[in-house]
């Protein structure tokens, strides 16, 4: 039902810039950076309101990404209730990414879905 | 008696805390109850891992299944406006094509049933848990037990000091669980007296300061037992010195004793089995907390 979505991959940052490395966790994660499939256009998201959440974080983040459009998710960390509710809403997800955000989409954008 | 007398015509509550766990509450909570001065009640608030049972080896007289109303989604009529998301204090819901409930963290608060502004969320009773309750000789018994793999324990430790409570008795006693967190205070936020039963390690004085502060923030009047008391000498004079520090009635020492081994070993309860020295010595706390419950019930009448 979503096949047809356009592609948008959220970077889990810990700076809001490309230039910023990538935190490390998915719930909590300071900032997600928005790009479009072709890394042309970069959308912030402002996530340090998670800090006031005592529970629920990871949820709470899933639904911005629903809100946002996303596709697919880079970032170190999932919680179990994040992922399920990433898998429910068809968002891809890849684990145990670091590094700089710039090189981590540049990486990503190059090898494509795989 | 004192102890036995509450103004109000309600009884009088008496909790028993300690921050950290293994200091010996049930311990303590037991012997309280085996013993106590008017008719009691005996009440395992430690939902998660309630014990007191093997112990006191009550007669059940009714076990009935905890449930609470879960919400269910008619998802037909969900136009997946996140209403219920938005107003989750736990982000217990996700609204991704369709709601889905992480049950594991639904407090049954209501608010996504109530607010739903397409009526798309009915609600379903779940069990939770269970509440047993029942007798030994004349001390009335009762017990949550919270299900397996259940992550909210606060609504089954309230339903279970309710039915305390209820129970008809003069005195109540709750066996609370180790910590400071909801569930606690569940327990203990409405209590008469609460008694603090720390020991001699670090982390059982650090922990006692930090159920102090529950006990000062509630405005429950708290007293400190020190159990262990001579595993660890130095550490008696920092449990006293910070019970003189905060102005908290410093109640005494229980020696460490293999005996409270053996006795909870034979799932007897330290008071039946204990030399009449150690058994006098839980005893004798009772006097330190009537002098207590009897300022409770008098602070009650002013």
């Amino acid at each position: 039902m979503r096949g047809d979505r356009e592609v948008r991959i959220a970077i889990s940052a810990s700076e809001a810039s490309l230039d910023g490395a990538v935190d490390p966790r998915f719930g909590r994660a300071r900032f997600f950076l928005v790009a479009d499939g072709r890394g042309e256009r970069v959308d912030v998201v402002d996530n340090r309101g998670s800090d006031e959440l005592p529970h629920g974080a990871g949820t709470a983040a899933v639904a911005a990404m629903i809100r946002r459009g996303v596709t697919t998710v880079l970032t170190g960390q999932v919680g179990p209730r994040a992922e399920e509710g990433l898998r429910a809403a068809g968002i891809q997800v890849r684990t145990g990414v670091s590094g700089v955000c710039r090189d981590v989409l540049v990486a990503y954008l190059g090898t494509g879905e795989g | 008696m004192g102890a036995a007398a509450s103004s109000d015509g309600g009884p009088l509550v008496v909790a028993v805390a300690s921050g950290k766990g293994g200091t010996g509450k049930t311990t303590v909570a037991v012997s309280l109850a085996l013993t106590a001065p008017s008719p009691a009640v005996y009440a395992d608030c430690d939902v998660e891992e309630p014990d007191g049972a093997l112990f006191l080896h009550p007669a059940i007289d009714r076990e009935r299944p905890f449930t609470q109303l879960l919400p269910v989604f008619v998802t037909k009529l969900c136009d997946g406006c996140g209403v219920c998301h938005d107003v989750c204090e736990y982000k217990a819901i996700l609204v991704a094509d369709t709601p889905l409930l992480f049950a594991d963290r639904c407090h049954a608060c209501g608010a996504c049933a109530a607010l739903c502004p397409r009526g798309a969320i009915r609600e379903e009773p779940v069990e939770r848990g269970a509440i047993r309750s029942g007798h030994r000789n004349g001390l009335a018994f009762v017990e949550g037990r919270l299900r397996i793999g259940e992550a909210s324990p606060t609504a089954l430790v309230r339903e279970v000091r309710a039915l305390a409570v209820a129970a008809g008795r003069r005195l109540v006693i709750l066996d609370a669980a180790p910590g400071t967190s909801c569930p606690v205070i569940a327990a203990a936020h409405r209590a008469d007296f609460l008694l603090l039963v720390t020991e001699p390690t670090p982390a059982g004085v650090a922990d006692l300061a930090r159920v102090a502060d529950l006990a000062a923030h509630f405005g429950v009047p708290a007293a400190v037992v020190l159990n262990k008391a001579d595993l660890w000498p130095p550490a008696q004079e920092t449990v006293t010195a910070f019970c003189a520090s905060r102005s908290l009635p410093y109640l005494g020492a229980v020696p460490y004793d293999t005996a409270f081994h053996a006795a909870a070993r034979a799932g007897r309860s330290a008071v039946e089995v204990c030399s009449p020295m150690l058994a006098g010595r839980l005893l004798a706390l009772w006097e330190d907390v009537r002098a207590f419950l009897d300022e409770a019930a008098r602070a009650r009448v002013a």
